[in-house]
């Protein structure tokens, strides 16, 4: 399970770099355009899988059998992080509404295409919903997370 | 850098354009418990003059790049009573909050 967590965490980090022109975007484990997603200067895109729950199970191939990727729906916060400071100015709700935006287009486009095959992850991704919004703030570590929850179908 | 460095007129740039501090130091995990309040998690603090504050429109969330680092200003000034003032600063990295 670990594997597809991480194939759609870097997917989702990819789509969010692509649909946010220059932004950073990085997944829980980090590896990404980064080496360590612990510390990232702000603002940046954070994407976590928090569940995921097997539909079917992979199959390896065996005889003259092919093997099946495996079924999975997960779900997945995907926050735009800042300074603390930084949710009092007057340019942060508008950046907030470009994140949320950027992230609906890609429901919409995996919609329109009937889902997609992303090759840089052999990953099969069926289907993209946004759920809904929070918002989060620690006082220790400084930062603030504008979080949009999805749910994502994956084969992989 | 050495802790407890000083170096006098120390420059800095802020938003492009370059300043000069008074000093800069390093603050090590005793001087930081021994200034306290916004000095509690500052990892460094600078000196600067009335006329670079203005000058400069220093502010607490204000990136600065002091000896290459880019720092960020994590409160407001405080003044040493002769007419300076400390600046704390500390990483402009942070971690995201606990989901």
């Amino acid at each position: 399970m670990n594997e597809i967590k991480r194939k759609v965490e870097l997917w989702l980090a990819a789509e969010m770099r692509e649909a946010v022109p220059g932004s950073r975007s990085v997944a829980s484990g980090g590896g990404d355009d980064i080496s360590d997603a612990d510390e990232v200067e702000p603002p940046f895109t954070f994407i976590k899988v928090v569940e995921c729950d097997e539909i079917a199970s992979p199959e390896q191939a065996s005889g003259r059998g092919v093997a099946k990727p495996g079924v999975y729906q997960l779900t997945v916060k995907v926050c735009r992080v800042s300074h603390i400071d930084e949710t009092t100015t007057a340019g942060h709700s508008a950046a907030v509404r470009l994140f949320k935006d950027a992230l609906r287009g890609i429901g919409d486009r995996v919609e329109a295409l009937h889902g997609g095959y992303y090759e840089a992850q052999t990953l099969v991704i069926n289907g993209l919903n946004l759920k809904g919004t929070e918002t989060i703030s620690d006082r220790e570590k400084q930062s603030h997370a504008d979080i949009v929850t999805v749910t994502v179908g994956a084969m992989g | 850098m050495d802790e407890w460095e000083r170096i006098a007129g120390e420059p800095f740039t802020l938003n492009g354009q370059p300043f000069v501090s008074v000093t800069v130091e390093e603050l090590t995990a005793e001087i930081r418990m021994m200034l306290g309040g916004r000095f509690r998690d500052a990892q460094s603090r600078m000196l600067l003059s009335t006329v670079t504050i203005a000058a400069s429109g220093i502010v607490k969330g204000s990136i600065v790049t002091v000896r290459g680092v880019r720092m960020r200003v994590t409160a407001a000034a405080e003044s040493d009573g002769t007419g300076t003032f400390w600046i704390p600063l500390g990483p402009t990295q942070i971690e995201p909050p606990e989901l």
